[in-house]
């Protein structure tokens, strides 16, 4: 039986999200790392999102806010369709839409 | 008392002749009463507490100051210089028959009559009209939607009380209108009137009547929120927004583009869960701003696509050009104008139900 739609609301909640979506807005806001927003936008597949979180890790290695294992493994395990993959790409980049403390972040 | 106005078919018309209605039935009651219009399928339904029996009503102050609306010039745009005498003859026409048309509305529901004789004007009738009325060179002619008077006058009048009228410089050094109005499921004509002073004079450069509907769905929306004040009962529930638009051809107006856009949803998150729907109003209202502004058009494309068809492939587009505006440090977008965690929650809500 195939497995239910990820919501797009329930996928914002999930902690994993929750940490790849702040991690990305801190990148993205104080190292100029728009080459992830742009891979993250433009995964349409499980594959793509895959790599687009590969280079991401990759690229900011050393960041503070950088996910633990346990959240990739979690987000990797909920990308399991095309359809998936565009809600939790939604997900992740709406945590750039919403207001945050920048000086604790950082 | 109830009265009836029962559908003709013409759903601008037919949304116009119950405001027309209303508003007539509140100046007979001297500004007393407080109708009500319900939408109830084939009818709306226009309740009265008072009876409308004001003999004196032609020298009211409401009557006197309905007919110095600068709506009517507007109502009748197909008329140019010519509209003053058709909101004259309206004003003659239910002054004459006033009681006439209420004593039916109550027995048997005002029945529109069609081909006797009173020609709809262009916004009353945005699907029927055309600019050309004669003979073209292909001796294709078709009349014009001819109606009973009592209807037309009522319809004349909700047209003035109920449309909103957005003018805008298009290209080429011409005008278009941008129509809308609201379609009552319920709502008191009193707090119709309060939503109008609040929204109706509002307005931002277009982009497009559809820009033009979502933003003024939203303004319509929030000032329900406002006057609801937490009650999720407050008698304002509009179903549907009716929109179209007129541009200038040549020295004529011709109707253009139009569509109709779900109220209802916004409004019952407006009145179910006003703190939320609220934060994530101001930050639609940024967006809106911000895209009426030279070079931002793709912003305001993507808030309206969001507005009037809620999805997640629509809120995913907004959500990806509204971050582009917040990294990009040209532009930019200040802390206040963003989500809260709460507002981001509902817009989700709303893409997905």
């Amino acid at each position: 039986m195939p497995s239910p739609d990820l919501a797009l609301s329930e996928a914002y909640a999930d902690p994993a999200v929750q940490a790849f979506g702040k991690a990305l807005r801190a990148a993205m806001t104080f190292e100029k790392d728009y080459g992830s927003l742009m891979d993250f936008e433009n995964a349409e597949t499980p594959d793509a999102f895959n790599n687009a979180v590969k280079k991401f890790l990759r690229r900011n290695y050393g960041s503070a806010t950088r996910p633990t294992a346990g959240d990739l493994e979690r987000l990797m395990s909920m990308a399991k369709s095309d359809r998936d993959v565009r809600t939790l790409r939604a997900a992740i980049i709406s945590y750039g839409l919403s207001r945050w403390d920048k000086k604790e972040e950082k | 008392m109830q009265f009836y106005v029962t559908k003709s078919g013409l759903e601008t018309f037919d949304v116009c002749r119950a405001y027309g209605l209303a508003q007539l039935l509140q100046v007979l009651a001297g500004g007393k009463g407080a109708p009500r219009i319900i939408d109830s399928g084939g009818v709306f339904l226009i309740t009265m507490s008072v009876r409308p029996d004001a003999e004196d009503f032609k020298t009211s102050e409401q009557w006197v100051a309905l007919f110095a609306s600068d709506n009517w010039q507007r109502v009748f745009l197909t008329y140019k210089a010519a509209w003053k005498e058709q909101s004259d003859k309206v004003k003659k026409s239910l002054q004459r028959s006033a009681f006439e048309v209420i004593e039916e509305a109550q027995k048997k529901g005002l029945r529109v009559t069609f081909g006797t004789g009173f020609a709809l004007p262009g916004p009353l009738d945005p699907v029927g009209f055309k600019g050309l009325k004669g003979l073209t060179g292909g001796s294709y002619s078709e009349g014009q939607t001819e109606v009973d008077e009592f209807n037309w006058a009522l319809g004349c009048l909700g047209a003035v009380v109920a449309q909103r009228y957005k003018i805008q410089k298009a290209q080429g050094n011409k005008w278009e209108y941008f129509v809308s109005v609201p379609v009552p499921s319920e709502v008191r004509f009193g707090n119709f009137l309060k939503i109008r002073e609040l929204v109706y004079k509002a307005g931002l450069k277009y982009t497009g009547v559809r820009n033009a509907a979502a933003h003024f769905t939203l303004l319509l929306a929030d000032a329900v929120r406002e006057l609801a004040e937490g009650n999720p009962a407050f008698p304002a529930k509009f179903s549907n927004l009716l929109y179209f638009s007129l541009f200038q051809s040549g020295q004529q107006f011709k109707p253009s583009r139009g569509g109709v856009a779900d109220l209802h949803r916004l409004i019952d998150m407006s009145l179910q869960r006003p703190a939320e729907t609220g934060a994530m109003f101001d930050t639609w209202k940024y967006l809106f701003r911000r895209g009426s502004a030279q070079g931002n058009e793709d912003l305001a494309e993507a808030i309206t696509e969001l507005v009037m068809t809620p999805s997640p492939e629509t809120y995913y587009r907004h959500a990806r050009i509204f971050n582009r505006y917040v990294v990009d440090t040209n532009k930019g977008v200040k802390h206040e104008n963003l989500y809260t965690l709460e507002a981001l929650k509902e817009v989700m809500h709303y893409a997905e139900s």
